[in-house]
């Protein structure tokens, strides 16, 4: 490296200059500049199409960059192949070997010998907790497990640097939990990591991240950097009617309001004066306010407000609706009663009861493989339930009758629009299957068109759009007949962030109208803009209520850590001895404890940090977040469960 | 290169063949079922050709001629009766593919010394069939003629006919072991070709490329894998081919151990050479079942003659390396002259190999993604 | 005039139009389809029809002439005068000629003894040696009949004048005087080839819509499974009966093939058979997942029934099991229908049982696959 000092080039691990990489005459990646250092974790954060799995090809020398200088362990990327461990986006383990084949098929192309592969198995395994695993086909693990297993081959070979793409995409909350914790470790043994997760919150952990949008670096620095670097501030207001708030707040120091559940997010300029203009608005307007908190923007905040600063907002337009507003009903619109279904000797969904009414939106939560794309099937008559009753929009007997299709929407979770087809063709075939009046065609056609920021581009092949834009189209191409019931699976997967609250505007939208809606995801923060949520856990519905009565229902009291980010992990690990494992967990850049007696137990957190060297900057009570509620109920049961012979 | 590499490779291809139920039936199930329908179904010789007889005598001498007709198992009677124009009743439909009409004062000009024509139609569809429909007639007619003595001369030269190697004619002795080279070079390069694509389908290619694992050394694993895949195929087929159809080792089986490994090499390397160049598995799995069937059929000379083949394509089919393979196999189960006679195919099939080889590991390149944009964004 | 564009208008804002113009937008789309439609039918018909040559001429030879006189010479130029034989080698001893023919140097062997001309001349028979190579039984089988044909007419010069036999066969070949055999192989080759397209396009273009999951979104769609059926076998009928057109002409100018019947019939009887294409293709669809198991299975439905179709050897001469299964093999009765038409110039007055046979499976096996495919829908 003739650039750079000996020195410096050892503790930069990755160093990127201008880096260009095109597909065809796509270019993927432009200008790309970063580095990054021995032993940190170092985030690749954006939406789906953003360039960051691009990226990882060429730093694991799988593809040569179109210009530009990648240096990765002080070696062109391609040389340095032995000394780094990649985790590909999509699971690439073979699903037809075991754990332990795979394992020792990696260690064989890796060249490990047969001492270290003998030294190295059996701690590995333990490590990742797949021991008891080690025979099991990786088909038949689950998402998290599987993520472990590939991590166990990266690993098996000692690398230097670790490239993980996407490792935590649709695995369930513990299990990330458990695969971050492991991510910690590993970087203070010293090995250096670079991570891409569309999970702003998981993005928390990083040392640093790289902000990236339509292949180039937006920023760049520390979570607490870049936050620092938005200049505003974030109220908390706790028991506001959101609804009648949200549309108050706006003007003066406030810049952005978001409604998660019953809290409302308020985004100021400043923070003095724009709590007092809130505590204004709402005594003017007569509104109730619990609690307000000042605290630090979030990533999300960070990146949806670049955003917006950059590419302006894309229009909220309503639906046109027909003429003459749908009579409000609150009867049920799905009624579905212990419902199960086996494959073969697998149950995938188990003694499922649910009641959705029209005007609802109900979230269906749970990892990949949990059993929430069975049940729309089921609900939405594709799949016959093994046992159990359905009632659908009034009907019990012909789930597929042409009459009721009409009346239902759905966007299932595999992309559904046709490649090959433009954006107009193929709005205009789901008008004309679901037999649109000709009338109202053009005008939904073109409301889609314009909700998307399509305008002028109808023509493009549905192939060439990014894969945020087509779940926007197939949105759109599923509510084109305004159905009186609707089923999303997975709706906002890999969509940013901004474009991810314009659908749920829109979902908002369809309910206030009476629709009843039924949609599943596995980020934890969408779920609080459901009235009604359930968790489902391996076919088991474990919580089911309102996001509020959810959190409301969790024993104990949730206490919120703030430390320096360089101490959390060691904190995590002496709070977990002496607390159950499932009352401490990572949540962000904070630590969240569970104590069922604050009083009491607080007295003594402050001694015992101090005792290990460990500053607390601040400690709170606050209200369980959804994921405190879902890791701690999963854990509990499995608790349980442990105890009983 | 690594041999550990190779070897890891190699064990994990095998693993994953013994776990898929399709493939197991692709390599052991099919090239059987192949082998039965080809050996059983494939004749090209017509024996009990159905033929109308439209006799206008009906005399002892013309009823004698017709019994001579049917006397072999060469013709019978096709299911006409009744008069009418026989091409119209029986021939346009297809019941019979000949009619041999026997005049009125058939016995009576014979017997008078006077010439008698006896009027043969053959149905043309079939140009090979109707060849051999009309010397058969003409050859039952002239004995008939010598037994009845209406020519008074015999024939001044009779030749003593002598069949080598197959003197039954049985057409299993041809037939069966062209079959072997058409299924041991479809199967095994078929699976060969699915394995390849699979990895890039399922995306497992990144890690294979991430591993630092050599194109040579990618490659040799795979193909080691699939050759003891061919391997036992061969000897299940050969086997029970043997079995069925009656066939044995006639001469040095060494020449066909040694070309047998090495088609089946060349077999697996073809499909892995389609598997790196499609870009999915239903172009691959085309690419074999078009390519590879069509030329392991049609250009290797297991049906008819490799004489036959006109010029431009003769070329083609000299690339072809069944067409090797099946001198060896023919001369291994029938003609038994061992290495003398089959040296130069075996030669062949190694250069051919060897070509197969080079291309593959060219087209492997350097084990990186293309500019296609595959993969994705 | 109003009545039509009423009657437009009413079709254009139908759920069957909606699907049929997508299906239509997509083939136009679809260069692979379009490539699948155009290349491998022509490939294979080129193919087969000129690598597929029956024909026994030009057998190479080997003689050992013990006698070297005028009329054993005449022998050899009788034997080779129709170029079925062709003298390759003169070996000059017997053991010669037997390791050249074990080489496979040489297909044939004539030993002519040396007293060769002394039994002419006395009148008696003279008995020369024939070895044929018979691993390949079919042309030993023919060349061996060629030498009985040949040496029966023999009659050397310097003898008696050849005897003229009162009983004399008058032969003449129906359909094909010329006994061209790539008039026998074409219609068998276009019918194994529309089978095979047929087959394979209707099923790749269902299970893709299976493979990427817009099937799921369509089913959700007021669209009844007969219309989306429907939608997908319309154009696709079109497209193969384009195939039909190729393949005819394909074998008009190429092989010259002849177009003896009606044409119409001919047409009318290939779009009844491709729906029996189209009914397997839809059944491997419920069968498979994924593309590449279509292509596999198509190919092993596809080969058992070209095999027991009669399109390469002909059914009269395999064994009876084959020949009663093949009466349940449609591939079988569209090709006596294509050779029937094609060479022949029948019509339906000799064709109709295989017509029937037609009209009977393609129906059957549409509701069939169709049933299956709407079971498996809902």
């Amino acid at each position: 490296m003739p650039n750079s000092s000996p020195a410096e080039a050892a503790a930069l691990v990755v160093s990127v200059e201008g880096l260009h990489k095109r597909h065809g005459s796509r270019p993927a990646l432009t200008g790309l500049e970063f580095s990054v250092r021995a032993g940190e974790i170092f985030g690749l954060i954006g939406p789906d199409g953003a360039g960051k799995t691009s990226t990882f090809h060429i730093l694991a020398g799988v593809s040569e960059p179109s210009g530009g200088r990648v240096r990765v362990l002080g070696l062109a990327p391609r040389a340095a192949r032995e000394r780094v461990g990649y985790l590909t986006q999509q699971f690439s383990q073979y699903p037809d070997l075991s754990v332990e084949e795979n394992l020792r098929y990696m260690a064989g192309l890796r060249l490990v010998s047969p001492e270290h592969w003998r030294q190295r198995r059996g701690p590995l395994l333990r490590r990742l907790g797949l021991e008891p695993f080690a025979d099991r086909l990786a088909s038949q693990l689950s998402g998290g497990m599987k993520q472990k297993l590939a991590l166990c081959c990266a690993l098996i070979d000692r690398p230097q640097l670790l490239l993980l793409d996407e490792p935590t995409t649709g695995v369930d909350p513990v299990s990330r939990r458990d695969f971050w914790d492991v991510l910690t470790t590993l970087a203070e043994e010293g090995v250096t990591i670079v991570v891409a997760t569309p999970d702003l919150v998981e993005a928390e952990r990083c040392h640093r991240i790289a902000l990236m949008q339509q292949g180039r670096l937006e920023s760049l620095g520390s979570p607490a950097e870049l936050k620092q670097e938005l200049a505003l501030s974030r109220l908390e207001l706790q028991g506001a009617a959101p609804a009648a708030a949200e549309p108050l707040l706006c003007g003066g120091a406030i810049v952005d309001v978001q409604t998660f559940g019953d809290r409302l997010d308020v985004l100021v300029n400043d923070a003095v004066a724009g709590e007092a203009q809130v505590r204004e608005l709402f005594r003017r307007q007569g509104l109730p306010l619990l609690e307000l908190r000042h605290s630090d923007p979030t990533l999300e905040n960070v990146v949806v407000i670049r955003q917006r600063r950059q590419a302006g907002e894309l229009p909220l337009l309503p639906f046109p609706h027909p003429a003459g507003c749908r009579h409000q009903r609150t009867d049920l619109a799905i009624d579905a009663r212990q419902l199960s279904r086996r494959f073969g000797a697998f149950e995938a969904v188990r003694q499922l009861t649910l009641q959705i009414r029209y005007g609802e939106i109900f979230g269906l939560l749970g990892a990949n493989g949990a059993g929430k794309t069975t049940t729309i099937k089921m609900l939405c008559g594709l799949l016959a339930p093994s046992s159990g009753a359905i009632v659908l929009a009034g009907e019990s007997e012909r789930l597929r009758g042409p009459d009721l299709l009409r009346r239902i929407g759905y966007m299932s979770q595999k992309f559904t629009l046709y490649d090959d087809l433009s954006i107009r063709e193929n709005l205009e075939f789901y008008a004309g299957v679901y037999g649109i009046p000709a009338s109202l065609r053009q005008a939904r056609i073109d409301w889609v068109v314009a909700s998307c920021g399509l305008q002028g581009q109808e023509q493009l092949l549905t192939a060439q759009l990014p894969g945020g834009w087509k779940q926007r189209v197939a949105f759109g191409a599923a509510v084109l007949h305004d159905p009186e019931v609707l089923f999303l699976d997975e709706p906002t997967s890999g969509v940013d962030p901004l474009a991810r609250r314009q659908f749920w505007s829109l979902i908002n939208d369809f309910a206030r109208r009476g629709t009843a809606i039924l949609v599943t995801t596995h980020y934890l923060e969408e779920a609080e803009q459901c009235n009604r949520l359930c968790f489902m856990v391996a076919g088991e519905n474990v919580i089911e209520g309102s996001p509020g009565a959810i959190k409301a229902a969790q024993p104990g009291q949730v206490i919120e850590l703030l430390l320096p980010p360089e101490q959390l992990q060691a904190a995590t690990l002496l709070l977990r001895r002496h607390w159950a494992a499932w009352r401490v967990s990572r949540f962000g850049d904070r630590l969240h404890l569970v104590l069922d007696h604050p009083e009491r137990e607080i007295d003594g957190l402050r001694p015992l940090l101090a005792q290990a060297q460990l500053s607390l900057e601040g400690l709170r009570r606050v209200p369980p977040s959804l994921e405190d509620a879902f890791i701690g109920t999963v854990q509990r049961a499995q608790a349980r469960q442990g105890e009983r012979p | 290169m690594r041999r550990v590499r190779i070897l890891a490779q190699c064990r994990k291809e095998l693993l994953q063949f013994r776990r898929d139920r399709l493939t197991l039936g692709l390599a052991f199930l099919l090239p059987l079922l192949t082998l039965l329908i080809f050996g059983f179904a494939i004749r090209l010789e017509t024996k009990v050709i159905p033929i109308v007889v439209q006799d206008f005598d009906r005399s002892p001498l013309s009823a004698a001629y017709t019994d001579r007709l049917f006397a072999t198992d060469q013709f019978r009677p096709a299911p006409w009766r009744g008069g009418g124009d026989p091409v119209a009743g029986a021939i346009d439909p297809g019941l019979a593919r000949a009619a041999v009409i026997i005049p009125s004062e058939f016995s009576r000009r014979l017997k008078a010394g006077q010439p008698v024509e006896v009027q043969v139609l053959v149905d043309g569809t079939d140009a090979n069939n109707a060849r051999v429909i009309r010397n058969s007639i003409q050859g039952i007619t002239a004995f008939f003629g010598a037994d009845k003595e209406l020519i008074r001369e015999p024939p001044p030269v009779r030749a003593l006919t002598r069949l080598w190697f197959n003197p039954g004619r049985k057409e299993s002795l041809y037939i069966v072991p062209g079959v072997y080279a058409v299924v041991l070079w479809i199967f095994p390069s078929l699976l060969a070709a699915i394995a390849m694509v699979k990895e890039k389908d399922k995306g497992t290619i990144l890690q294979v490329y991430a591993s630092g694992i050599s194109a040579a050394e990618l490659l040799l694993g795979k193909a080691l894998a699939f050759l003891l895949v061919g391997a036992s195929v061969a000897v299940v087929v050969m086997g029970l081919g043997g079995q069925i159809f009656q066939l044995s080792v006639v001469a040095d089986p060494t020449p066909l151990l040694v070309g047998t490994t090495l088609y089946l090499a060349a077999a697996v390397l073809f499909g892995l050479l389609l598997g790196v160049r499609s870009a999915n598995q239903n172009a691959a799995v085309q690419g074999v079942s078009l390519v590879g069937f069509l030329s392991a059929l049609l250009l290797s000379g297991f049906i008819y003659p490799l004489s036959n083949i006109p010029p431009p394509l003769s070329l083609v089919s000299a690339l072809i390396p069944a067409r090797y393979f099946i001198v060896i196999s023919r001369d291994a189960f029938v003609r038994g002259t061992g290495w003398a006679g089959v040296w130069l195919d075996v030669l062949m099939i190694l250069v051919l190999g060897a070509l197969l080889y080079g291309a593959t590991l060219r087209s492997l390149g350097s084990l990186q993604l293309g500019d296609g944009g595959e993969g994705g964004p | 005039m109003r009545a039509l564009r009423h009657w437009w208008r009413r079709l254009s804002a139908s759920r069957l139009w909606a699907l049929l113009r997508k299906e239509v937008e997509q083939i136009l789309r679809d260069r692979q389809l379009i490539k699948l439609l155009i290349i491998p039918p022509t490939l294979q018909l080129l193919i087969y029809g000129f690598a597929l040559n029956p024909e026994v001429h030009n057998l190479r030879l080997g003689v050992v002439d013990y006698a070297q006189v005028a009329a054993s010479r005449e022998l050899v130029s009788a034997l080779t005068a129709n170029r079925i034989f062709l003298a390759a080698s003169y070996p000059s001893s017997e053991r010669e000629l037997a390791r050249q023919v074990e080489r496979g140097e040489l297909t044939a062997g004539l030993v002519i003894p040396p007293n060769f001309n002394r039994r002419l001349a006395a009148g008696d028979s003279a008995e020369v040696q024939v070895f044929i190579d018979g691993v390949d039984a079919n042309s030993a089988g023919i060349a061996s009949g060629y030498i009985q044909q040949i040496l029966r007419r023999f009659r050397p010069q310097t003898g008696a004048p050849p005897p003229t036999s009162p009983l004399r066969t008058q032969v003449s070949f129906l359909y094909n005087p010329g006994l061209t055999s790539s008039w026998f192989f074409v219609p068998g080759v276009i019918g194994l080839v529309l089978t095979l397209i047929a087959t394979l396009v209707s099923a790749v273009t269902l299970v893709r819509e299976k493979d990427t999951g817009t099937l799921e979104q369509l089913l959700m769609t007021p669209a009844a499974a007969w219309e989306i059926l429907l939608a997908k076998i319309l154009p696709l009928v079109v497209l193969l009966m384009g195939d039909v057109l190729l393949a005819l002409l394909l074998g008009r100018l190429v092989f010259a093939v002849p177009i003896r019947g009606n044409l119409l019939l001919l047409l009318a009887l290939s779009g009844l058979y491709l729906f029996v294409g189209i009914g397997v293709g839809i059944m491997l669809a419920t069968v498979c997942r994924s593309q590449q198991q279509v292509m596999l299975t198509a190919f092993f439905i596809t080969l058992p029934m070209v095999q027991t179709s009669g399109a390469i050897a002909p059914i009269e001469s395999m064994p009876t099991f084959f020949q009663l299964l093949s009466l349940l093999n449609p591939l079988r009765h569209y090709i006596a229908i294509l050779r029937g038409l094609m060479l022949k110039g029948v019509g339906l007055e000799a064709l109709w049982p295989h017509a029937l046979a037609l009209l009977v499976m393609a129906p059957l096996l549409m509701a069939i696959s169709v049933s299956r495919f709407r079971g498996q829908l809902s």
